[in-house]
């Protein structure tokens, strides 16, 4: 008799404990969601780049997800806010590894690529990237763990420096560049690549960059009376130099770094930036061929503007459930194997394919501004 | 050098000098008036940007404006003065200038904080029109600079010698304390002083805006060219401010024919060197015995 209720206690109990694991077990680790972490810039300066970043990953993972997922596993995006700073970066990318992402798309500048960089290389879990700087890539940076989704920047000014050199052949070019690192590099590509077809500037002129004055340069290079003129400017500079080399009467062809391919741009030059020819990653946001998609952006974000900053995001979302379709069980680990063997995926942006250090897309156009749109030059290729 | 060229340098190195004298005379103001040297100078000129930016995407049309920017700057010198530079009036140089630099930081801040980091387009009242005069090309924008530039320090230099209110703001600036023994409200003159150097910094921002974009870095090179014209012009006069801006844009467009472009950012400072080592006071010694 005494027994008996701590038999009946005992027999609930193991009913309890059975089902209460069952409940955390069994149909929990069927239906568990894949995670893909991103790490961008939600609030803070970077905001406007940021939240395009979110909003492509975001698409991809509803698409996916409304198709029935992966094996019919739901896919969840983890977004945490970097506010602009590197250093947030790392708290975040700290915070989302600990849920036990299978990769993570991580912020579009260098400098926070840069400060995630050694987190990467622990946590040993894939990292997307869109940032455009050499190192980014570099081994002793990434460790194998880091594959970049946009064209680097030294191959996009090769390209553009290879079209003003075998297309528009200038007899008499010039060049005005940021005094810095970014205007001195864009410049030495320039440079080398048309003295290997034999054409030499006429003249080289340089400013500081935030200098809001650039007449003194423009009055120089009009003197020269070059034939064309290649400016290495950041977007806000570049819509200063714009309006007053037109205005000061220097009417030649002007060709611009990846900064003239900006909307920025045209909005701080006008009407000016007309005719002025630039490179870009790619037309995702603008072009017919990518209308649909860009339609499915706008109708969850109305107001952003949509570019291959949000197509870059949603084909590196893309790409990892595109390999987890083919094999469900893939670890980060193994994923990493599979994503640096990657050949000949489509995405919105364009084709990718990954080299030996993780770069995945090489595609550059040659566009020229023409009534406010950017048209691909013909006989530019990609 | 053709003549057509060197005209247009000409034309193009008093239009620069013209923006630098224009920003000098907000310096220049508070330095006659309260002997006082504010480095917010530079953000005043942001602000007349944004504020004439917004005015005009609400709506209104730029000679309506214009005014409604320079009261509201006046406002800002007023909140400016009261919050900013009257606590720490009496204090030596040293306050004033961490004071007014700590001042330029908030209104940096703030600005930021009202209309981002973005930097705007801006093209009222000319929309980037230019026309040629003998082959020198002309910005009507640089002829309305150049005026009003002219207008404000002739106007400037009139109030200051010529009006009973100039007259107290100068005799506030020789000692404070005689001035308030002998009836003068010299909060109040405090405040017209800053409303006065505020407005002229928004003054300078409208006009500039077209050629530099709405941009909330601007401040900074701003006050740097300003306060390089104020030394050269000596230190608190008007007409002064205007000519030491004048040498100053005028020496950086020739410079570039001659020298390096990369060198451009430096002519002003080797000016400034040039002066300090051989006439320290200036072309118009003003504080000294107030003869500007």
């Amino acid at each position: 008799m005494s027994a008996y209720p701590v038999r009946r206690r005992a027999i609930l109990a193991a009913a309890l404990g059975s089902s209460l694991l069952a409940a955390l077990a069994g149909p929990a680790a069927a239906e568990e969601a894949i995670r893909l972490g991103l790490v961008t810039s939600m609030t803070g300066g970077f905001a406007a780049t940021g939240r395009q970043v979110a909003a492509g990953a975001q698409l991809a993972a509803d698409e996916i997800n409304a198709a029935g997922g992966i094996g019919g596993r739901q896919v969840k995006l983890i977004v945490e806010d970097d506010r602009s700073e590197p250093g947030a970066a790392v708290n975040a990318y700290n915070k989302i590894i600990s849920s036990g992402p299978v990769a993570v798309i991580g912020p579009t500048f260098t400098p926070f690529v840069l400060a995630l960089a050694p987190a990467v290389r622990r946590a040993e879990v894939p990292l997307f990237t869109a940032a455009i700087g050499t190192k980014v890539t570099a081994a002793e940076v990434s460790g194998g763990w880091v594959f970049r989704i946009s064209t680097s920047d030294a191959e996009a000014t090769a390209k553009l420096a290879d079209y003003v050199a075998t297309v528009l052949k200038p007899q008499r070019p010039a060049i005005l560049f940021a005094n810095n690192d970014y205007g001195k590099s864009g410049a030495g590509v320039m440079r080398a690549t048309l003295a290997a077809h034999g054409i030499a500037f006429a003249a080289e002129e340089q400013f500081t960059q935030g200098d809001k004055d650039m007449s003194a340069q423009l009055l120089k290079l009009r003197e020269i009376k070059p034939d064309l003129v290649v400016i290495w400017a950041i977007p806000t500079d570049a819509g200063v130099i714009v309006p007053q080399a037109r205005q000061i009467g220097l009417s030649v062809p002007l060709v611009g770094s990846p900064g003239f391919a900006t909307p920025e741009f045209l909005g701080l030059a006008g009407s000016s930036a007309e005719g002025a020819t630039t490179v870009i990653v790619s037309l995702a946001g603008q072009s017919e061929a990518t209308a649909d998609w860009t339609q499915k952006i706008r109708a969850a974000n109305p107001d952003m503007p949509v570019s291959f900053t949000a197509s870059t995001a949603y084909d590196a979302a893309n790409l990892v459930f595109d390999i987890l379709a083919r094999q469900p069980d893939a670890t980060p680990a193994k994923l990493r194997d599979l994503l640096a063997a990657a050949h000949g995926f489509q995405g919105i942006s364009g084709p990718y394919d990954f080299d030996a250090t993780g770069n995945g897309f090489h595609q550059a156009l040659v566009v020229t501004w023409t009534g406010g749109k950017l048209v691909p030059e013909a006989g530019a290729g990609q | 050098m053709t003549v057509s060229l060197f005209l247009q340098l000409v034309v193009q190195g008093c239009a620069i000098g013209a923006i630098y004298g224009l920003a000098a005379l907000g310096f220049v103001l508070l330095v006659k008036a309260l002997d006082v040297i504010n480095f917010a100078q530079g953000e005043f000129v942001v602000l007349g940007g944004f504020i004439v930016w917004t005015l005009v995407g609400a709506g209104l049309p730029f000679w309506l404006a214009l005014p409604g920017a320079l009261l509201i700057g006046a406002l800002v010198g007023v909140v400016f003065e009261r919050v900013v530079y009257r606590p720490i009036r009496d204090r030596d140089f040293a306050t004033h200038l961490i004071g007014t630099l700590a001042g330029a930081l908030i209104l940096r801040n703030l600005a930021q904080h009202i209309w981002g980091p973005e930097t705007h387009a801006f093209t009222a009242p000319f929309d980037r029109w230019v026309f040629d005069w003998h082959s020198v090309v002309i910005n009507p924008q640089y002829l309305l600079i150049l005026g009003a530039t002219v207008l404000l320090v002739a106007g400037y230099y009139v109030f200051f010698f010529h009006s009973p209110t100039g007259k107290v703001l100068r005799a506030v600036a020789d000692s404070r304390s005689t001035a308030r023994l002998l009836g003068v409200h010299t909060n109040r003159i405090g405040a017209l002083a800053f409303a006065l150097a505020s407005s002229t910094g928004v003054l300078a921002g409208v006009l500039v805006a077209p050629l530099f974009l709405v941009d909330p870095n601007v401040g900074f090179t701003a006050a740097l060219k300003a306060f390089v014209a104020t030394i050269i012009g000596g230190w608190g006069s008007f007409p002064g401010a205007l000519l030491g801006g004048l040498i100053v844009g005028l020496a950086e467009v020739f410079s570039v024919q001659f020298f390096p472009s990369g060198y451009k950012d430096a002519t002003a400072f080797v000016i400034l060197i040039v002066f300090l080592l051989l006439r320290p006071q200036g072309l118009f010694p003003g504080r000294a015995g107030e003869r500007a």
